[in-house]
């Protein structure tokens, strides 16, 4: 399965997925620590508990800043 | 997942608590959080007249709305303050922000900046020293000046758990005791305003939701001037708040059961500036000492 990808409002990608994954697996795949970011499921903003299907939306947005 | 609440599709899981929310209870319970520590605090007084320093950026503009939500129950008179550092390419837009968030509320908004109170932006600063030193100096100066001429009782800032726990995690592992104990807004009078830090026990994640929801249009740039070592701080409290939900809280109540015991390293009898009169625990305060530096360069 193929969602698209896109973070900190970059260009969009592809990232194939397994089944059942859950964004918080997809965030450790990525090397992005769930702490430091929101993120939309195809335009909505839900936790990373959330399983992914195919053809998903996720935005992932850094909510951590410094200064 | 479901919100634990109503059962609607939830935003948020409180991972330390293992609670989940939707929009709706989220807000409820992050209001709720702002109440129970400007109450466990002892934050604010009925009738006060309150700063807010407000940069436009999500912390100060959550904290500016949810104190406007406070301000009818403690019959609040709120005063934005802004502080333009003058920081190319990422002040302008949020001061922008901060007007309109103000507008948006119905507030008059104040705007003091480096470059009329001391004739140089950070950027021009920044060329001849540390930019985050030099304008935490000249910020915290800027701040108390507009507080006491404004009248202020105290002055309000966005400081929320994450910036608590690593400045405290600085201060541990550089060994400046002094300064830790200094920490938590506990130096009071002789010319100080008093600073008050509503989003204290809030994790940033949740300040940036809650801001993000509420579409307060506030900016989530990062300072170009953000230092290294507080982002190594950040990067390791952040790993071990992934692996170990809630110990940004730990740390936050370790050092408040030590520091009763770290009035021994406080700073002294606060004087006046030998220059400029504002209270100080030096001779010369450290505004002075930096503005005389930036003459002589």
């Amino acid at each position: 399965m193929i969602v698209k990808l896109k973070i900190n409002g970059g260009r969009e990608s592809q990232l194939t997925i397994g089944e059942g994954e859950t964004i918080a697996q997809v965030l450790d795949r990525l090397g992005i620590n769930r702490e430091t970011v929101l993120v939309r499921l195809n335009g909505e903003i839900r936790t990373e508990e959330e399983r992914l299907d195919g053809g998903d939306e996720v935005w992932i947005i850094r909510a951590i800043t410094g200064g | 997942m479901d919100c634990d609440s109503c059962g609607d599709r939830a935003v948020y899981l409180r991972r330390y608590s293992g609670q989940a929310y939707c929009a709706e209870h989220f807000r409820e319970y992050f209001e709720g959080k702002v109440r129970k520590t400007v109450h466990r605090r002892k934050l604010l007084k009925r009738g006060e007249r309150i700063g807010v320093a407000i940069s436009g950026g999500k912390d100060s503009c959550t904290l500016l709305y949810v104190l406007d939500k406070l301000k009818k129950k403690y019959d609040l008179e709120l005063i934005p303050i802004a502080v333009d550092e003058g920081i190319g390419g990422y002040r302008e837009e949020a001061i922008k922000a901060a007007e309109s968030l103000a507008t948006d509320l119905g507030l008059s908004i104040e705007v003091v900046s480096f470059k009329k109170s001391f004739g140089q932006s950070l950027d021009e600063i920044s060329k001849n020293g540390d930019a985050c030193t030099c304008c935490g100096v000249l910020r915290r100066r800027l701040l108390n000046d507009a507080a006491r001429e404004l009248g202020l009782a105290k002055l309000a800032t966005g400081h929320n758990l994450d910036d608590e726990v690593q400045a405290i995690m600085m201060n541990y592992v550089r060994g400046d005791i002094e300064r830790l104990a200094r920490f938590g807004g506990r130096v009071n009078g002789g010319g100080f305003v008093r600073r008050i830090k509503p989003l204290g026990e809030l994790p940033e994640k949740e300040v940036a939701l809650y801001s993000t929801l509420k579409e307060l249009g506030a900016s989530f740039d990062e300072c170009p001037y953000s230092t290294s070592f507080r982002s190594s701080i950040r990067d390791i409290v952040n790993d071990l708040e992934r692996d170990n939900p809630g110990i940004k809280f730990s740390i936050l109540r370790g050092y408040e059961k030590i520091a009763p015991y770290l009035t021994a390293y406080e700073m002294g009898d606060i004087k006046k500036c030998a220059k400029c009169g504002e209270p100080s625990s030096k001779e010369i305060c450290n505004a002075c000492s930096l503005l005389e530096e930036m003459r002589q360069s």
